[in-house]
């Protein structure tokens, strides 16, 4: 019986996720391509950036994988936390389905993202290896576990905002501001945090995402240093935000259905 | 249950989600095919599994922290404003010595001597149930060399410059072994690197010694045999004395001469007897200044400035050959001071120690690389055929 649910749950998401994605190529200019270019592009242009600046080069590890990684990992977190902010109003058109909860649309949004930026990503890391003839990536267990520990918090984050946000206008709209711009300068995508002075780390290390980010570049290139970083802290905002949001969702669900208006037809 | 969903949810819902759910159904292997693509993933993981929770021997890993270092004068360390440790030079020095070392840790040199006196034949025997762990019996020496590389990892960590040398062993006993046997030639490599450079620095300045010398006695007896020849202690001296001699002569003859114009005024015979002593002296004067210098100059006489001359050029000989010496004796003295001062050192951070658990990473790692490999497939290949279907 609990067997038969989970598939019904497995089989809702993979539809949605396959609506999802649909619209998603309906609507990008180039197509399914246009999905994996947003990220790619970011990477490219930082590095014709450096290239034209004539940063120092990132002695660590691989700069385009350096890049990459930090680039593919924060997109996936903010298109997941903000999409579970904003994302319920847009499916209106299945609200009369009683057995779709707005749950799953989100958990589908959230497939759909780990889908198109985990192939970028993989793009990225064959094209570098192919490059130089040498696998680059020292622990893909861990790259994936983490991979997908930030899309859990970023869904934990982003449910949890979008409740509490339906009750305080501000704190969704302050968290969206950190989302979109505090989390693109404090997230290690530009310099690399070892680095940093010591007072100025120690403030960055409160951000989650950073962590989820060294410890990706880590666990593809064990030499990567990662002071301070901790996977125990991602593991706490992974399972605290999720659990903290699961709570809240269970006791607001009513409240957010009342919120959408009903659909029509 | 899919069913029921259906009852709920009715024709229209269907005809909502229907395309959605037949366009996932598109890309599953035919009813009638046994293995879909869930069950053999299913089955993947489960062999996985199995392998890394069951039949996987234990691992057991020793780490050792060093770092190379060569003694700096004080004062000599600037800290930089990004990162203290980043840009000192001591840390850039640990950091390329060690990439170094790493390179030479997996060399075949370094697997021979190690495998022999490890007897990793026997050590790293493969042994029933787990066929994947170990040395095959038959290994050739590039199987074995791919196999030593997967046992020793050495990191150089950028940040501080540290060396981490990790091993890896069947039982704890060898992974402690092998590791202090790789200690000894990362010593040696060290101390090997640096001698054979001050050896050779020393050894070259050293020859120069020997060539300044010989080149010193060599001078000195052209110059010894230029004064036996022409019995004459010093030409430059005696040329010098002949000069003195001449210039006294003609001072004298300055002298006569005006005595002898005195008396010429004094006696109004010019033939008298006064005058002409004063007279012959003069002219026998002036034919002995005309002889002795004649004697410096021509070559029939001493040839004094010619002897000079070459006196001159052997001594210049003799002078260039001793600062040739003193040059390349201190040349010796600054190599081997040089030498003492760039000799580095392997400081041990943490010593290796011998495990009492085994490494329970790998398994994990293995577990988690499947099931993380099955994901990344089942992503992208999800995505793609997902598009696929759209186009």
């Amino acid at each position: 019986m609990i067997l038969d649910s989970i598939r019904l749950q497995i089989g809702i998401v993979r539809a949605l996720a396959f609506r999802d994605q649909r619209e998603r190529i309906s609507k990008s200019p180039f197509g399914a391509p246009g999905l994996l270019l947003e990220p790619l592009l970011f990477v490219v242009i930082i590095l014709i950036l450096r290239l034209l600046l004539r940063v120092r080069e990132i002695e660590f590890m691989n700069p385009v994988l350096w890049l990459a990684s930090g680039f593919v990992v924060y997109y996936l977190f903010t298109k997941i936390a903000i999409k579970a902010l904003t994302g319920i109003a847009r499916s209106q058109r299945l609200a009369d389905l009683r057995r779709i909860r707005p749950l799953d649309f989100l958990i589908a949004g959230a497939v759909v993202e780990l889908q198109i930026y985990g192939t970028c990503l993989f793009f990225v890391v064959l094209a570098v290896s192919l490059f130089q003839w040498q696998i680059l990536v020292a622990d893909p267990g861990a790259a994936v576990l983490l991979f997908l520990l930030v899309a859990v918090t970023a869904l934990g984050v982003g449910l949890t905002s979008l409740i509490v946000g339906h009750r305080f206008k501000v704190f969704k709209f302050v968290v969206e501001v950190v989302i979109k711009q505090l989390l693109l300068w404090t997230s290690g995508l530009f310099y690399v945090p070892p680095m940093l002075p010591d007072n100025a780390r120690a403030l960055l290390l409160w951000n989650p995402l950073l962590h989820g980010i060294e410890l990706f570049r880590h666990a593809m290139q064990p030499t990567y240093p990662i002071p301070g970083i901790s996977l125990s802290y991602v593991l706490i905002w992974a399972f605290v935000s999720l659990g903290f949001s699961m709570l809240s969702y269970g006791n607001n669900e009513q409240l957010l259905a009342a919120d959408e208006p009903r659909a029509e037809s | 249950m899919t069913l029921n969903f259906d009852r709920q949810t009715g024709p229209r819902a269907l005809s909502a989600l229907g395309e959605s759910f037949q366009s996932v159904k598109t890309f599953r292997l035919p009813a009638r095919s046994k293995i879909t693509p869930l069950s053999a993933t299913v089955l993947l993981i489960a062999v996985a599994a199995l392998y890394a929770f069951g039949l996987g021997r234990a691992r057991f890993k020793v780490t050792s922290d060093f770092l190379i270092r060569q003694p700096m004068p004080p004062g000599t360390l600037m800290p930089t404003v990004l990162g203290p440790l980043t840009g000192s030079p001591s840390v850039l020095g640990s950091l390329e010595d060690g990439r170094y070392l790493a390179f030479y840790l997996h060399s075949p040199e370094v697997m021979r001597r190690v495998f022999l006196r490890l007897l990793a034949e026997r050590r790293y025997a493969r042994r029933l149930p787990d066929l994947l762990a170990g040395l095959p019996a038959d290994a050739n020496r590039d199987q074995q060399l791919a196999f030593f590389r997967r046992q020793v990892q050495v990191w150089p960590q950028d940040l501080s410059g540290v060396i981490q040398l990790t091993t890896t062993g069947l039982d704890a006993q060898t992974a402690l072994l092998l590791n202090q046997l790789l200690l000894q030639e990362a010593r040696l490599f060290v101390n090997d690197m640096n001698q054979t450079i001050s050896r050779d620095q020393l050894g070259f300045a050293q020859e120069e010694v020997l060539r300044s010398r010989q080149r010193l006695d060599q001078a000195t007896a052209k110059l010894d045999a230029f004064k036996s020849r022409y019995g004459q202690l010093d030409p430059i001296q005696e040329s010098a004395a002949t000069s003195g001699l001449i210039t006294a002569l003609e001072a004298s003859l300055v002298n006569l001469q005006v005595e002898e114009a005195r008396l010429k005024r004094q006696f109004r015979d010019p033939q008298a007897p006064e005058v002409l002593v004063v007279t012959d002296q003069v002219q026998e004067l002036q034919k002995q200044i005309q002889k002795e210098r004649a004697s410096v100059v021509s070559p029939g006489g001493k040839a004094l400035n010619n002897r000079a001359t070459e006196a001159t050029k052997l001594q210049n000989e003799v002078i260039f050959a001793t600062e040739n010496l003193k040059a390349s004796m201190l040349a010796v003295e600054n190599s081997r001071m040089e030498s003492q001062r760039q000799l580095k050192f392997l400081v041990m951070l943490s010593d290796p120690q011998a495990p009492e658990v085994q490494d329970w990473n790998w398994r994990f790692q293995v577990f988690l690389g499947v099931v993380g490999g099955a994901i990344v497939i089942w992503g992208v290949a999800s995505f793609l055929l997902g598009i696929r279907s759209r186009v």
